[in-house]
């Protein structure tokens, strides 16, 4: 039922999914099946500005990792 | 009568039948994301999501209405087991969600107007529960001037219903009067959308896909659609109007590439992109029961899915006030998740497979309408235990906080005496019961909640986290 996904950044912040709150960074969080777009809201200093991801096959241990890096 | 008397007669009674139309549903004149009947507008205290408790009604007429009510009534008497000194609360009181459809929707609606109401006021029972409701519509029907309003295309029975719940039991009340409570549960009332074949809530953000103001819609009218049981009555007819500059919400886009990979949320995205066709200018509500019997799909989309239904109109909106059940767990807001199911399905005929003689049409009809709902419901039932195995699997990570869910399912089925079984499970899908059955009703809910182990479980860990709490100081209420 539910796929794992961690959002990799160096600062501890809220992640957005499709513009809304879901989940901090670098904490895995669970959510359906799907491709999603994450970003990490204000201040855009992170790149890439947003990610479109495929989240599916994932297990607890090994999570979907959507890396941002700080810029 | 003379000719011209007559004449003026009839051209008064055509004007009277062509003008008769549903009330149309107001059109939102501001879109506001953040405004209206949402989650996030019901107020809550920070530690009560930490036991989220989900109640779910299912349909079946007054059987419906009065076994989700002797729920109420049952949660109402239990304490919620707190820390010394806290001030004194009933597991009801901890309720966050009430989902319901058709005849279980009449006791959603009315807890969620009036609270307590339902209980210490007269109205509920005795103009619902022990009141011959269908004979009330079927004079109503018979009257001559409805009658001849109903000759008008755009005016059917189930106004005539949905006025008559509004004088007889809603006070005219809309759904503005719903979170001036300022508290939880958020009701949500469903119905089906008859051209998706989807449910259709009542709630602000579905009506966003109207570009319509629930605030100003007779909660009245939300349950007679809920209840609308096919051929019986008719659907309720919404209006959807033009979004605009507004857009459907960004993870329409996505979840419409996922058709092989998500199925579910495909559909889902269509859906809600098939409010925009401009061709579906009017949208025909019926029985919620069609598209979920039970009154659990919505919690369970809100559980496993994070797809706000919140339009884009090119400004940003990171905080929205949906539901969103799983937005909860991943912020490691929710320890104990709760769902009680109250299913007021009745038993299968044990008389028809006695004989030969071929069933007559009308059985035909109603088991080809009643059986696949019975069994999407069964269906629905597994997932939630699949769901609740899964989290019962997770390990015990920090990162994810291990959840605790516990799905207390009330039926017939359950009741050990035969006899009380086999009453309960005969009594009719209508809404005029004997008084015996509604009584008998209201107790079993109770006593079935007492008896579950799952219950027993609940209560026990309640009970234990209660004992090594201590006690914050806040006021009461």
């Amino acid at each position: 039922m539910f796929e794992y996904v961690r959002v990799i950044f160096e600062d501890q912040r809220d992640v957005f999914i499709a513009g809304k709150k879901m989940g901090r960074t670098n904490r895995k969080f669970r959510i359906g099946g799907g491709t999603y777009t994450f970003d990490l809201g204000e201040p855009k200093d992170y790149s890439p500005q947003r990610q479109k991801a495929l989240v599916e096959d994932t297990t607890e241990d090994t999570p979907l990792e959507v890396h941002f890096a700080k810029v | 009568m003379p000719r011209s008397r007559l004449a003026r007669a009839l051209v008064l009674l055509a004007l009277v039948a062509g003008c008769a139309h549903y009330p149309c549903n107001p059109e939102l004149k501001k879109f506001d994301p953040q405004a209206g009947y949402r989650f996030g507008n019901c107020a809550s205290r920070p530690e009560d999501d930490a036991t989220f408790i989900v109640l779910a009604f299912s349909g079946g007429g007054t059987r419906a209405a009065a076994f989700s009510y002797g729920l109420l009534e049952k949660l109402r008497t239990i304490p919620l087991p707190q820390p010394a000194g806290a001030a004194p609360r009933s597991l009801l009181d901890e309720v966050d969600v009430i989902s319901s459809v058709s005849g279980g929707s009449f006791t959603a609606a009315y807890y969620g107007l009036y609270r307590d109401r339902i209980f210490d006021g007269p109205e509920f029972k005795q103009r619902l529960l022990y009141h011959n409701v269908q004979g009330d519509l079927i004079l109503k029907l018979l009257n001559p001037v409805n009658l001849w309003k109903l000759a008008s295309p755009t005016y059917s029975r189930i106004e005539l219903a949905a006025e008559y719940y509004d004088r007889h039991l809603f006070e005219n009340k809309t759904f503005a009067a719903m979170p001036q409570q300022k508290r939880r549960p958020f009701v949500i009332i469903n119905a089906t959308d008859m051209s998706l074949g989807a449910r259709f809530e009542f709630t602000q953000s579905q009506f966003d896909l109207l570009m319509s103001d629930l605030n100003r819609f007779k909660v009245a009218r939300a349950v007679a659609a809920s209840s609308a049981f096919p051929l019986l009555l008719t659907p309720v007819a919404v209006d959807n109007h033009p979004k605009g500059d507004l857009r459907e919400p960004q993870w329409v886009a996505d979840a419409i590439e996922d058709l092989e990979r998500s199925p579910r949320r495909w559909r889902m995205a269509m859906n809600i992109r098939s409010y925009f066709d401009l061709s579906r200018k009017h949208i025909h509500l019926l029985d919620g029961g069609i598209s979920d019997n039970l009154g659990v799909r919505g919690p369970i989309q809100s559980l496993v899915f994070f797809d706000p239904i919140v339009l884009e109109d090119g400004k940003p909106h990171p905080d929205d006030k949906e539901l969103s059940i799983l937005r909860l767990v991943n912020d490691h807001k929710i320890k104990r998740l709760v769902f009680i199911i109250a299913d007021a399905k009745p038993g299968d005929s044990d008389t028809r497979d006695e004989s030969a003689r071929t069933p007559g049409f009308l059985d035909v009809g109603l088991t080809a309408g009643s059986a696949p709902i019975a069994n999407f419901s069964f269906e629905s039932v597994q997932l939630l235990q699949e769901i609740k195995t899964e989290f019962k699997r997770e390990k015990d990570d920090p990162e994810l906080q291990k959840l605790k869910m516990y799905m207390i399912h009330l039926r017939f089925d359950s009741i050990e005496n035969p006899h009380i079984r086999r009453c309960l499970q005969g009594l009719g899908t209508n809404f005029n019961l004997p008084a015996s059955g509604v009584n008998e009703l209201r107790k079993q809910a109770g006593e079935l909640l007492e008896k579950s182990k799952e219950f027993g479980k609940l209560m026990e860990d309640l009970k234990k986290e209660a004992e090594t709490a201590t006690s914050p100081v806040r006021p009461p209420g």
